[in-house]
């Protein structure tokens, strides 16, 4: 599998396949579908320091191409997570990047911290945009989003910033992250939506307001990524963000991603991660390209052409 | 983008569980709003116990499935009775034969497996939730005592030759009021249906032991992983495709 390896924040991955954080929870039912060592990592449900049962049912609604949830962070907590959960995922043989999220820069930091100390964790993901939980979201501006960052790079692990894309400047909220000290981006969360219920005049969420996932954010999510990558050439990418099919993976990687995000894929067709992997193995060799690596962010430089020119 | 690649083809194992099937419908039969819908899967899930219900979804249908109850079937053949309400439920209910559909499962706790094993259970159902009682009556008539199953439309028993149905319609009452009458001390009760019929039955049997209402909750997983089933329990968030869809009555917050 050579030709999927690539090194990024100072891991070596597998491939660039990444479950997304959510929709997977923190993969040990997947593990059962097949060989986690094949994938590039598991990124966790989002932790918090205090375990959250997060949102009233109904958390799902059905949107064209895609779906809603407003979940809002369910997990056990820091303490739990690190108990129970994490030693569980060591046996599972692939990278383990842990989201956090948290109420303020200070917890965000504390937790950073405590994460920063526990074994068995390669990257840290700080959520800085999740639609579904009260308070602000970070991400959605530059000056939070570099404090907290800032608050969570005082330990050892390499940092994502998880993005959104609805943030009016995600160019610059990113340059923030970066000059806070994280080590590359996710990008990005779902995008604030909301659905009716016709029948009863009343919102479908108790919270109104859900996250959009699934096909109908990709063309977003690769605009996003695009923009990031011309603005920013190597910084590393996970792109996330209605990742389906082999075509999408591949045009979130040419837009610039170096490891694409699968969760709401994952989550309604728990094969697909392994079938994405194997599909692009396949076709690089198809198209006789030696390294997945070279791919990425073609779309900047002359596409596959240039590719295969070099 | 002309992407073509072979589909990765993956080993038979435990994995398997989780793989969408080809299936097909064979026969709808609609009445009253209900219809039963039975399908035939290629390749054949592992047997459905009752109370455990496979997901569905439709060529060109919602990118979330939908968790529907096993009325009866062995893994190869299904059958479900399901409500023609909804975009997925209206298609799959008013389908013609050869309609192809994608199934994977079965999951969610077997009845058997959660109910206590020291007593019988009197049955409540209510529309499409009396499909896995009628489930649960036909393999574990040993766990029955009982069975009180209600629907508006008395034309729905067609659907269901030899399952014995009160109909609202037909002044029968509701199942729940019927259940109450009847319901002796040292029968336990297993009460799927509407919510209307699980709150008529919540106040009369809190504090009582050996009660378990299952519990409806759009889903997107069903493998317990993406917590979007979740309801609020009396203690914590309770995952229904998980830990479900049949709860002990005081695991439950009501209103739910």
């Amino acid at each position: 599998m050579a030709r999927l390896e690539l090194g990024r924040l100072g891991v070596a991955f597998a491939g660039p396949v990444v479950l997304a954080s959510g929709p997977v929870g923190f993969g040990l039912e997947l593990a059962s579908v097949g060989d986690m060592g094949r994938l590039g990592a598991l990124t966790t449900k989002t932790i918090t320091r205090l375990p959250r049962a997060g949102n009233p049912a109904p958390r799902l609604a059905d949107a064209p191409a895609g779906t809603l949830n407003s979940v809002g962070l369910t997990n056990p907590g820091l303490e739990a997570f690190r108990e129970r959960i994490l030693p569980k995922l060591q046996d599972l043989g692939t990278r383990i990047i842990v989201s956090f999220a948290a109420a303020d820069e200070e917890e965000a930091g504390w937790i950073a911290q405590e994460l920063g100390r526990t074994e068995g964790i390669d990257a840290l993901e700080l959520n800085l945009s999740c639609p579904n939980v009260e308070g602000t979201r970070p991400a959605l501006e530059a000056g939070m989003t570099f404090r907290w960052v800032r608050a969570c790079t005082d330990q050892t692990l390499p940092l994502l910033a998880k993005l959104s894309p609805d943030s009016q400047d995600i160019v610059g909220v990113a340059e923030a992250a970066l000059r806070g000290g994280a080590a590359g981006l996710t990008v990005g969360n779902t995008i604030q939506g909301t659905r009716i219920d016709w029948n009863t005049g009343l919102p479908v969420f108790a919270r109104v307001f859900g996250g959009l996932s699934g096909p109908a954010l990709l063309p977003v999510a690769l605009a996003k990524v695009f923009a990031l990558r011309a603005a920013l050439p190597g910084v590393p990418i996970v792109g996330t963000g209605g990742v389906t099919s082999l075509g999408a993976m591949l045009e979130m990687a040419m837009a610039g991603a170096d490891l694409v995000g699968v969760g709401t894929g994952a989550m309604v067709d728990p094969d697909l991660p392994w079938r994405l992997t194997a599909e692009l193995e396949t076709w690089l060799v198809g198209r006789e390209i030696a390294r997945y690596e070279t791919i990425i962010s073609c779309a900047h430089r002359g596409g596959l052409a240039v590719v295969h020119g070099t | 983008m002309n992407v073509r690649a072979e589909r990765h083809e993956a080993a038979p194992t435990a994995g398997s569980l989780f793989l969408w099937r080809q299936a097909r419908v064979i026969r709808v039969e609609g009445a009253g709003g209900y219809a039963v819908v039975e399908i035939a899967v290629a390749s054949p899930l592992s047997p459905p116990e009752p109370g455990q219900f496979v997901m569905v979804r439709l060529p060109g249908g919602p990118v979330l499935p939908r968790p529907i109850s096993v009325l009866s079937g062995d893994g190869a053949m299904l059958s479900f009775l399901i409500k023609i309400d909804g975009e997925v439920r209206r298609r799959l209910g008013t389908a013609r034969a050869g309609q192809p559909l994608e199934v994977r499962g079965p999951y969610g706790r077997s009845y058997a497996s959660v109910l206590a094993p020291d007593r019988r259970y009197f049955l409540v159902g209510g529309g499409s939730g009396i499909a896995p009682l009628c489930f649960l009556q036909q393999r574990r008539p040993d766990l029955v005592s009982h069975a009180v199953l209600g629907v508006r439309n008395g034309a729905v028993r067609a659907l269901l030759p030899g399952v014995q149905l009160i109909a609202e319609d037909e002044r029968d009452g509701t199942a729940s009021a019927r259940a109450l009458r009847f319901l002796a001390e040292e029968e336990g009760v297993l009460a799927c249906g509407p919510k209307g019929m699980l709150d008529a039955l919540v106040h009369p049997l809190r504090g009582r032991a050996g009660v378990y209402f299952v519990i409806e909750e759009r889903m997107a997983c069903g493998i317990g992983a993406c917590q979007g089933c979740s309801v609020l329990g009396a203690a914590g968030a309770l995952c229904v495709c998980r830990d479900g869809p049949a709860f002990p009555l005081e695991e439950l917050a009501w209103p739910a």
